[in-house]
């Protein structure tokens, strides 16, 4: 499966800068025909760079790509799927409103006279490109009806019927249940079956083991290696993605002070039920578990966000189930929501505005806001925490992502709280913002503090918890010792093949 | 990975820019030209007596554009103001031809504004529908209640103390001119000193986040919109008291115009960003648009038609320095 002959795509030397800074240094990638070619690296390796190089999105700095032996010359998304190369983005690209046929066959709906859409037609065509995937899907139910598996494998069919020959795939699973991946790597086959490739975009490396004839580690914008995944194990696949430089440290373990936060038969109904855990001074529990699995949720509830339909929030002693989200706050409990620009910060308003927004009474004598005050109280945050921005009233929106992700933790951290509760704190950051992250995390813990984060990436949970709770459909599945177990045994937990 | 980190341009501007925060230069720069163009075209134009008329034209506009401005950096928006105007300024017109005092009149068009902006405040706050179409929704109910109340006859002749008003001279300076600078720097205080300025602008950049800080959106978006009614009130009460008169449909337009004048300036529908000085750079091009084709004898019509070339370039050049930073 080597030979470059057959290549159906071949990617020489492509590089690719943005601003100034080369992101892509020289990148090669053969793909052969009926192949399922996985690409990882971690984040800021160059992944989405390349797949947007490929689907015409980024235009490529220098380099060539050839596809069937034909040198492409410019890449437009147009001329990309003429080629046959279509992309499924995490985000869906299909109209909630019309049916699944009318979606799979956009842009070429069968029509008679006057322009009149012969829905028999349609959806007989429909129906044969779902009977081709093996999909149990009613063409005439809309889009907006179905689950986010589903969409998926109608965005496939659709790819499918543009007789797609490559199909690149960027996080697919990121959305999915368990069941819902299953079915997915089932299509995959499916597509193998008629002939078309998949470049497959994961951080999962678990599903990049199944799913996957070859893998691509690209690192810093370089390709490491590319071998057929048998020729590889995990840790050896790890060990491309992370270099050798970031030795794996996990947290040590530590004499666990006073209980801070005890939660008792916590349920939620239809988001997570029966859960129950406690959470001592200079403790980290991480929150391992596939999406749907109410983790987020419980997270949610914990914070004071979400209502609950019953159980008990106990901290330091004082049940805090009922109370407004303001008096949670009070109280000493944060949350640190996940999508960070949607959620976390106010991105039109500046580092200092960003940093005192839930601190405002520290800031304000009556109703006069003390400006000075709030700029010191700033400047010491992006100091401490080395925040690169030009100035405290820098709007957020000119940040990078982890300056970003460190003035939103800047935001909980000056209120001096006890427990926070992070939500992928380290999604979407480099190594470099992640490290700081992570040092931060472990410095809060060393002045007593508690924490809970939820995070999809298992290393992390594995080396930033003491604790790894492990949910699955709702329930506490699983509280296991982080030092005492391994990557494995969580996952088999939370995708339900341990009890 | 794209660093998302592009130079900021911004920085030029320096100790102006810190203290009037301005962020629309080229709406500034439009002003000017078209101030330098109309004084070379009608010398008239930058005559004392002029620049009085142009800025006792334009206070009732810009007392209601400030109140307009603090809900809209707030994300909030209202269609009904102008028929607000007109309601505000017909009851407050009937009391005054019942005989009831002045101070009682202007009092309860006051209270009258506040009320009305939190019906629209709750309408906002509490349900899930966009305020666009809720005060869509008051415009025309007001729209009904002042034609209502005056049966849709105009009421005149509403007593020399409440015309006072609009007429009083201090010095050289009308009072209403007077008593819009000072709306003018009460809202500048209060977006830019106050905590609840703060919240303003941080709704209007996110909601979600300012909700999830711990801070009770729902209780200060009502807010925002009393704010706005209570400029409504002060904008009915100083039209009517202006020409002396409460005419049922007299507020109409100004709902576009003052929204016309905080976009001009910089604020985005989306709210978040924007200040007072940029709604009174939009307020002034309103005017002297105005005032300037007047003077130069052009047919009134074609105010609309330029009116509605300023919005749209305006909106663009906004747009465009969005989208560069």
């Amino acid at each position: 499966m080597t030979g470059t002959a057959e290549s159906i795509l071949r990617v020489r030397g492509v590089s690719k800068s943005f601003s100034g800074v080369e992101v892509l240094h020289g990148v090669d990638l053969d793909l052969a025909p009926a192949t399922v070619h996985a690409i990882v690296g971690e984040n800021g390796a160059g992944k989405s760079t390349l797949i947007k190089i490929l689907s015409g999105v980024h235009k490529r700095d220098g380099g060539e790509i050839s596809v069937d032996g034909k040198s492409v010359d410019v890449l437009t998304p147009r001329l990309a799927q003429g080629l046959g190369i279509v992309t499924i983005y995490q985000e869906r690209n299909l109209i909630p409103s019309l049916s699944v046929g009318e979606n799979i066959l956009l842009g070429d709906i069968p029509t008679g006279f006057l322009t009149v859409v012969q829905w028999k037609r349609l959806f007989e065509r429909a129906a044969e490109i779902l009977n081709n995937l093996n999909l149990d899907l009613d063409p005439r139910s809309t889009v907006m009806s179905l689950g986010a598996g589903e969409q998926q494998a109608v965005e496939i069919a659709k790819a499918l019927y543009k007789r797609a020959r490559i199909v690149i795939m960027d996080e697919p699973t990121a959305s999915l249940s368990g069941a819902e991946i299953d079915n997915l790597f089932r299509i995959i086959g499916q597509l193998k079956q008629e002939r078309v490739s998949v470049i497959y975009i994961s951080h999962r490396l678990d599903e990049v083991f199944q799913v996957a004839d070859r893998v691509t580690v690209l690192r810093d914008g370089r390709e490491v290696t590319t071998r057929d995944i048998g020729e590889l194990d995990k840790d050896q696949l790890v060990k491309a993605m992370v270099g050798e430089e970031i030795a794996m440290t996990r947290l040590g373990r530590v004499a666990a002070g006073d209980t801070l936060l005890e939660v008792k038969g916590l349920t939620r109904l239809g988001a997570f039920q029966d859960v129950s855990l406690t959470l001592k001074r200079g403790i980290i529990i991480g929150f391992a578990g596939t999406l749907g699995s109410g983790r987020t949720q419980f997270l949610r509830a914990v914070a004071g966000i979400d209502p609950v339909d019953s159980g008990s929030i106990v901290f330091e002693g004082l049940e805090l189930g009922g109370k407004r989200l303001g008096e949670f706050i009070r109280r000493g409990i944060c949350f640190v929501p996940g999508e960070r620009d949607a959620r976390g910060l106010v991105l039109s308003m500046s580092v200092a505005g960003n940093t005192t927004l839930a601190n405002l009474d520290a800031v304000t004598r009556g109703p006069v806001m003390d400006l000075p005050r709030e700029r010191r109280i700033a400047q010491q945050y992006v100091e401490a925490l080395s925040v690169q921005a030009r100035s405290v009233q820098q709007e957020v929106q000119y940040l990078s992502g982890g300056n970003r992700q460190k003035v939103m933790l800047s935001k909980w951290l000056c209120l001096g709280l006890e427990v926070f509760l992070l939500d992928e704190p380290t999604q979407g950051v480099d190594v470099g913002a992640r490290e700081e992250i992570h040092r931060i995390m472990k410095k809060l813990l060393e002045e007593g503090k508690g924490i809970l984060m939820v995070s999809s990436d298992l290393d992390e949970l594995m080396n930033m918890s003491h604790l790894i709770a492990v949910m699955r459909e709702g329930r506490l599945a699983a509280l296991l010792e982080a030092d005492k177990t391994n990557r494995q045994e969580v996952l088999s937990y939370a995708i339900g093949t341990t009890s | 990975m794209p660093s998302a980190q592009p130079a900021e341009r911004k920085a030029a501007a320096g100790g102006l820019r810190q203290v009037f925060d301005v962020q629309q230069w080229g709406i500034v720069f439009v002003l000017i030209a078209l101030v330098i163009i109309i004084s070379i075209a009608s010398p008239v134009f930058l005559s004392p007596r002029n620049i009085r008329n142009v800025l006792q034209q334009v206070s009732t506009l810009g007392i209601l554009s400030m109140g307009v401005t603090v809900l809209m950096i707030s994300g909030g928006i209202d269609l009904s103001v102008g028929s607000a105007i007109s309601t505000v300024a017909v009851i407050a017109g009937t009391m005054l031809k019942a005989g009831v005092p002045a101070e009682i009149a202007i009092l309860t068009g006051l209270v009258l504004g506040c009320a009305i902006g939190s019906v629209n405040g709750m309408l906002a706050a509490f349900t899930r529908a966009h305020p666009f179409i809720l005060t869509l929704g008051t415009m025309t109910i007001l729209q009904g209640v002042a034609i209502i109340v005056t049966q849709g006859y105009p009421v005149n002749d509403l007593g020399s103390r409440f015309a006072y008003i609009g007429g009083a001279m201090i010095g050289p300076v009308p009072f209403i001119v007077i008593l819009f600078f000072l709306v003018m720097i009460v809202c500048w205080l209060l977006l830019r000193y106050l905590r609840i300025g703060r919240i303003a602008y941080a709704i209007g950049g996110n909601e979600y986040t300012t909700y999830l800080a711990g801070i009770p959106v729902k209780r200060y978006k009502i807010l925002f919109y009393v704010i706005c009614g209570f400029f409504t009130g002060m904008a009915g009460l100083v039209l009517a008291s202006r020409i002396s008169s409460a005419i049922p449909n007299m507020g109409t337009g100004f709902e576009m115009n003052s929204i016309g004048a905080a976009v001009i300036g910089g604020i985005p529908l989306t709210g978040g960003r924007g200040n007072v000085w940029g709604t009174l750079t939009g307020v002034l091009l309103l005017g002297i648009i105005g005032n300037g084709l007047n003077l130069l004898h052009v047919d009134a019509s074609f105010q609309y038609v330029v009116t509605g070339l300023i919005i749209i370039i305006a909106v663009i050049i906004h747009e465009q320095r969005l989208k560069k930073s």
